[in-house]
């Protein structure tokens, strides 16, 4: 056997014949040849690594929560009419924003509060429970519309996704501008609500982008 | 062959390829005077037309490469829909003119077809992309949203225009509308109003127009300006609030300024018997009031 | 459809029948699937991250190949195991998502996308691990070496799935084994 007959073989070999020993054919060639010896031990010095990294590795972040609601939004009919199906994916998306708009208010009025002013705290509790809630319903509704639009992006038309894109950055700007505009006057009425608005448009945009029709 | 037979061929399978690109449709059926018509297209153009006749026509292109107009329903509810391939990538837009009983109830749906509707009477619902929205007065009620199209609606009833980037106008009598846009600019140029809100984040807005006694107009905007322009003689309780703006008032001779943030920042005032209420809020924009 | 099923999914992991699990998947039952979820999360992320070369682009691909997965489910037939079907169906959205990457469109098979390298391969002299030294293969050699010698599937088995040759998968391997030895090699 020559050299390149010897790495040839070498090749089709995997982690566990490198590691139980390589076959004898090789083996005999490899021991009159230095040079194809020092590939065979780099050979098995990185199979037998690729074998033993770690087969599992658990997310950073729990990604059921955007997957859940992919699957959601994508069991809801795509049809492009406007229908009853339609109306309702629609309505569930008024709700879940309705939900974030009542975070948004009740945020605005705790943060009113003044740090010195007494305040019933047990409802101060549960209110902000309720925030909380509300804004992580926001948020999945949000991821898992964006996860659903990616996964589609490739099916859309790209200019229709340019529009769809520019117009989701817009809104984003528009929402970072009002953040900062309540830092400014922390509990501003008018400010939470223009956030709701800008929150309840990106929603309603990536429910429409959803269902968009395909092009393949 | 030779060269020129060739190019006589080719022009020939060049004519007749076109011919195919261009359906002209021409279909009518049967409706109720007061069923409802659905459309969609995804490019090109719909113009509805209300007419007098119990009946639905569409004429037309359909644009080469559709697969084909779907047109059925029963005379309660009509479906007017482009149908494309399922590989559909180069199809051209289909310009739809679908005349339909005045009295319809009708609901488009578009990607980036512009829409235009003109003669009705009953509800008009509209979503596009970034076509553009014309609804010409008549309807008792008008829903229409957008992404980036203009949108421009007149109603007798109820008016709720959206856009995201797009501009939006209201025109003429509708008395009660709501208005909203995140970078549109707003506009708005009626008679008398009910109820109406305009309200966008970095869009500017316009109002032209007179509020009813216990009517009530709230415009808001954060960094657009906001020019409100109303009769001199308008009863009403005016609130305008300004964090970084100016505030330019023509109305409120006798205002009263009760900002703790100082002069200019805020202002409340009452005109006449002060029946209707009006709010005008920007966060860094100018609010200027009018007289018209 | 509820998809607030945290519990009945915590209560389906705890000692389930996997093949019942699909079943009721199969059938609907989405607390079945996200105890289906939580089983094979860990597995799919890790493969995942190593086909990307990328913690985030992993998860992004992790996420759309379970919610491929609950579409397609009524298509698994049980005759490979379920865990060898979501990878497999991993692999095929990874090389979709490419293949639309890829600037002009359709046709990048895995073997002409390598041409050039995704990015340079890291200096040898930095001692780098070999998890950075995969993410720093080209994305071809990149698949081919993590299906076969991570996840040790044969050459063919990845020929049926990806629908390269077997000997492109082959060359693949080749290249990938060489460019690692390089980098890893003191």
């Amino acid at each position: 056997m020559n050299c390149t007959g010897a790495r040839d073989r070498l090749d089709e070999c995997d982690a566990e014949i490198a590691a139980r020993g390589w076959p004898t054919d090789v083996e005999t060639h490899l021991r009159a040849c230095p040079g194809c010896r020092a590939h065979a031990d780099e050979l098995r010095a990185l199979l037998v690594r690729a074998a033993c990294l770690p087969r599992e590795a658990e997310p950073a972040r729990d990604l059921w929560p955007g997957i859940a609601a992919a699957i959601a939004a994508e069991d809801a009919p795509r049809s492009f009419a406007l229908g009853a199906s339609r109306r309702r994916l629609l309505a569930t998306a008024a709700i879940v924003v309705a939900a974030a708009g009542v975070a948004l208010v009740a945020g605005v009025r705790i943060g009113r509060q003044q740090p010195g002013e007494v305040g019933p705290r047990a409802v101060r509790a549960s209110a902000g429970g309720d925030i909380d809630e509300a804004a992580r319903e926001f948020e999945r509704a949000r991821g898992a519309l964006r996860a659903t639009l990616l996964e589609r992006r490739a099916s859309l038309d790209p200019r229709t996704l340019e529009v769809v894109e520019e117009n989701l950055r817009v809104i984003e700007a528009s929402a970072a501008a009002i953040r900062r505009a309540l830092e400014e006057r922390p509990g501003d009425a008018g400010l939470g609500a223009l956030l709701t608005a800008a929150r309840r448009q990106e929603i309603e945009l990536l429910q429409q982008a959803t269902q968009l029709p395909g092009r393949a | 062959m030779n060269r020129k037979l060739a190019v006589a061929v080719m022009v020939a399978a060049a004519a007749g390829s076109w011919a195919a690109a261009q359906t002209q449709l021409n279909e009518r059926k049967a409706a109720a005077p007061d069923g409802a018509v659905e459309i969609s297209n995804v490019s090109g153009s719909v113009r509805v037309i209300g007419w007098d006749r119990g009946e639905v026509e569409v004429t037309g292109t359909l644009g080469r490469g559709s697969e084909r107009l779907e047109f059925s329903g029963a005379p309660g509810r009509t479906v007017v829909k482009v149908i494309l391939p399922r590989h559909a990538h180069d199809v051209d837009g289909s310009d739809l003119t679908v005349r339909v009983p005045a009295g319809s109830r009708l609901e488009v749906d578009t990607v980036s077809a512009d829409v235009e509707a003109d003669g009705l009477r009953a509800e008009v619902e509209v979503e596009t992309v970034s076509g553009t929205i014309r609804v010409a007065e008549g309807p008792s009620g008008v829903r229409a949203a957008s992404v980036s199209g203009d949108v421009e609606v007149a109603a007798a009833g109820p008016v709720r225009a959206k856009s995201v980037s797009g501009t939006i106008t209201v025109r003429g009598a509708s008395r009660t509308f709501e208005a909203a846009s995140v970078s549109g600019a707003i506009r708005a140029t009626v008679g008398t109003v009910e109820s109406a809100e305009l309200e966008t984040t970095s869009g500017s807005i316009r109002f032209e127009g007179d509020v009813a006694k216990n009517g009530r107009l709230e415009a808001k905007t954060m960094s657009g300006s906001a020019v409100v322009t109303l009769p001199a003689s308008l009863g009403a309780e005016y609130t305008v609030k300004t964090f970084s703006g100016d505030i330019d008032n023509e109305l409120g001779p006798a205002a009263r300024r009760t900002s703790e943030y100082g002069p200019g920042r805020e202002l409340d005032f009452t005109t006449g018997d002060g029946g209707a209420r009006v709010r005008v809020t920007s966060f860094s924009g100018s609010v200027t009031l009018r007289k018209r | 459809m509820g998809v607030d099923t945290g519990a009945a999914a915590a209560e389906a992991t705890v000692g389930a029948d996997p093949g019942l699990l699909v079943r009721r998947a199969q059938n609907g039952d989405i607390g079945a699937f996200e105890a289906l979820y939580r089983m094979h999360v860990g597995r799919i992320h890790a493969f995942a991250v190593r086909l990307t070369g990328s913690a985030a682009a992993g998860e992004e691909l992790t996420q759309q190949a379970f919610v491929r997965a609950w579409r397609r489910l009524g298509m698994f037939r049980g005759e490979a195991a379920f865990a060898t079907w979501l990878h497999r169906l991993t692999v095929n959205l990874f090389l979709d998502e490419r293949r639309r990457a890829s600037s002009r469109g359709a046709d990048v098979a895995l073997e002409l996308a390598d041409q050039v390298p995704a990015r340079c391969l890291p200096d040898p002299s930095a001692g780098l691990d070999l998890e950075r030294a995969i993410a720093a293969l080209p994305p071809g050699a990149r698949t081919v070496f993590v299906m076969h010698d991570v996840e040790g599937w044969g050459h063919a088995e990845i020929a049926a799935t990806t629908g390269i040759a077997v000997g492109t998968s082959k060359a693949q391997l080749h290249r990938a084994r060489a460019l690692l030895r390089e980098v890893l090699s003191p």
